[in-house]
């Protein structure tokens, strides 16, 4: 006579349950495929939506010419924490950064108001749950990495200006860059800026 | 180590954990608890890059072990009198079959599945009223009365078999040191954050 605890240990003790090499090797293909496939399911809808952006004649990117964009330099400075950067647009700076976000202003910045995002790029880790399900953007390949950027919308629900991107990490996380209409970029001078962002080991994911 | 090492390693010192538990919650069906396993692992992996912060791993995969087992017997509803019939079969690998596990596949066959998972979780894992509540997402007293109804179920199926005595006497899965049996963590880490502007 037993009690449950001791019956279902013995149930389980019965089984010859412990993994092999070839088991382990098989769950983790099995994981890869399955993030391939999530990868390859955002990209197909993705392009989708763009193709009928294109066709209904809209536009991704700045009202203003490609005259007044921003022209980007290399970046010369010390590397922030969490990220390192090629290129910065030109007279840009980093304003903060920590392994959660990384905020670049202008020289005009004053650095008032920290938590202000409004006029600044911010950059950020997410989870590929933070992609929305409903998105019309552009898709470029940077360095082999996937990188969509699209309009971000103002409270009328009309496009606002500022450009959003987001860069696929190899991990399956994805790198999201908010950038300012100040900088009058397209969708590729976005994905070159956000090509040049890596992010490192010790990133974290923003929760703000 | 990549992420793809860690997860490994991770899986070498959980997955046979998984499958025992699995296939206490299918009452003895290996082939279906492999299968609930192979989801439980396959969301893990996707989760990975998220629970690097999360120390409690093992309370994490036991969450999504019960969601799959609940998943996977909702969308096949499986015939139980089919399965029952199999327990005998499928129960077990290469190992023996005593007549106290197969009554007992046979009893757990016979609860609901969501009462199934409850004393899986209190008796087989040892988890707590609290812990049983947070992992089945219900509440406490939702978890007591159904161990209570769940005990007086065995006790008439199993009979002698079943020494009467209230909660699990030992700690039937093994100790490895994963952390406090919380996983509030990963809830922050899913958080969208907050930007100007909107997404569309």
């Amino acid at each position: 006579m037993s009690d449950l605890t001791t019956l279902m240990n013995r149930a389980a003790a019965d089984l010859d349950s412990a993994p092999t090499p070839s088991t382990l090797d098989d769950d983790v293909h099995r994981g890869q495929h399955a993030r391939r496939r999530r990868r390859g399911l955002v990209g197909t809808g993705l392009t989708g939506a763009f193709a009928a952006t294109v066709a209904v004649g809209l536009s991704l990117g700045p009202t203003a010419g490609p005259a007044a964009a921003v022209d980007l330099v290399t970046y010369t400075e010390q590397q922030p924490a969490g990220f390192t950067i090629a290129e910065v647009p030109e007279g840009w700076h980093v304003l903060s950064s920590d392994q959660g976000n990384l905020i670049l202003a202008d020289g005009d910045d004053s650095g008032a108001d920290a938590n202000s995002f409004e006029g600044r790029i911010v950059a950020s880790l997410v989870g590929a749950e933070s992609l929305p399900t409903s998105l019309e953007a552009e898709t470029f390949t940077v360095d082999g990495a996937e990188t969509f950027v699209y309009d971000m919308l103002g409270a009328d629900h009309q496009p606002s200006g500022t450009l959003g991107v987001f860069v696929a990490e190899s991990d399956g996380s994805y790198l999201s860059v908010q950038l300012p209409s100040e900088l009058h970029w397209d969708g590729e001078a976005a994905a070159q800026f956000a090509g040049g962002l890596e992010v490192t080991d010790s990133a974290e994911y923003s929760v703000g | 180590m990549t992420s793809d090492d860690e997860f490994r390693a991770w899986t070498a010192e959980n997955r046979q954990l998984l499958v025992r538990t699995a296939t206490l919650l299918t009452a003895g069906d290996q082939h279906t608890a492999e299968d609930v396993v192979q989801t439980t692992l396959t969301k893990m992996y996707l989760a990975w890059p998220r629970l690097r912060g999360v120390q409690n791993r093992r309370a994490y995969a036991r969450r999504v072990l019960v969601n799959a087992f609940t998943d996977e017997m909702r969308s096949t509803r499986r015939k139980r009198e089919d399965l029952r019939s199999q327990m005998p079969d499928t129960a077990t690998g290469s190992g023996a079959v005593s007549d106290d596990t197969r009554l007992l596949y046979s009893a757990l066959g016979e609860l609901p599945e969501r009462m199934r998972a409850t004393v899986v979780l209190r008796y087989f894992h040892d988890l707590s009223v609290a812990e049983t509540a947070r992992s089945l997402r219900c509440t406490q007293g939702t978890v007591k009365s159904q161990t209570s109804r769940a005990l007086d179920k065995l006790k008439l199926r199993l009979g002698p078999v079943l020494r009467t005595g209230g909660a699990p006497e030992t700690s039937p899965v093994p100790q490895v040191p994963d952390g406090p049996a919380r996983t509030t963590a990963l809830l922050t880490v899913a958080s969208t954050p907050t930007h100007a502007g909107s997404l569309s």
